[in-house]
């Protein structure tokens, strides 16, 4: 009973990293192509007009 | 006695940690104390040899190509498997497996041949922004793969809720894409 909690419990523990790791980096990836899209286009417009 | 969620709670800390990191004075007095170690770097044997020898450098560059494309050929199959968009007849656990081998044998050559091409142009690379980026994504991606992803997965991956699953897909699809566009984004800087 106590070893299938524990195996419970870490299974939470494995998919809660997970969910966290994987928010931080979708965060990450729209915070950072958001930028780099807005510096290319400014960039383009300063070049081009 | 073990702390429940340690996963978590040391996932959190280390982000905290790196946060804390970049947002002081630590990260900018880091980076100028690098300095003399990347130019060191062009002083090594690979450093001369990526600077004095094209050819030799173009050869190490396209077996990096190649095994970036082998890198992301296995994170599209598993996490294209994850998603439920491709190889639905394979079962997911062979798919990871599979995929997995496939993964630590490209980034092992993608690492090896990096570090010799990093060489040659060490002090150029040290002062572009996109390749501490670069750094930053790789970094993230294979603690990512190695400490999240594949602990998540070995164990009854079919058990999983279907959105952690998706979750876990589309992030390490981003997070490989943000390697590989980022280290193209080198070739076209300075």
């Amino acid at each position: 009973m106590a070893m299938h909690e524990t195996g419970d419990v870490a299974r939470k523990d494995r998919q809660a990293a997970a969910l966290l790791a994987s928010a931080l980096i979708i965060a990450g990836f729209v915070l950072y192509w958001s930028l780099e899209i807005q510096a290319v286009r400014e960039m383009l417009e300063l070049a081009y007009g | 006695m073990a702390v429940p969620f340690m996963r978590t709670i040391a996932l959190a800390l280390l982000v905290a940690l790196g946060l804390g990191f970049a947002l002081s004075n630590l990260r900018v007095e880091f980076w100028h104390s690098l300095l003399p170690f990347f130019e060191w770097l062009e002083t090594t044997p690979f450093g001369v040899i990526g600077k004095t020898w094209g050819g030799v450098f173009a050869v190490v560059q396209a077996v990096h190509l190649l095994s970036m494309a082998l890198l992301g050929g296995a994170v599209l199959a598993a996490d294209g498997r994850l998603l439920g968009l491709v190889l639905r007849g394979v079962p997911l656990a062979t798919v990871l497996e599979q995929s997995h081998r496939l993964f630590v044998w490209s980034l092992v050559v993608v690492v090896a041949t990096g570090v010799f091409m990093a060489c040659g142009v060490a002090v150029k690379v040290y002062y572009l922004a996109v390749f501490w980026y670069k750094m930053l994504a790789l970094l993230a991606g294979t603690l990512f793969a190695f400490c999240v992803r594949r602990p998540l997965l070995a164990h009854d991956p079919d058990g999983l809720s279907p959105w952690v699953k998706r979750t876990v897909a589309v992030a390490s699809v981003m997070v490989w894409f943000s390697v590989a566009a980022t280290g193209r984004w080198i070739g076209f800087s300075g």
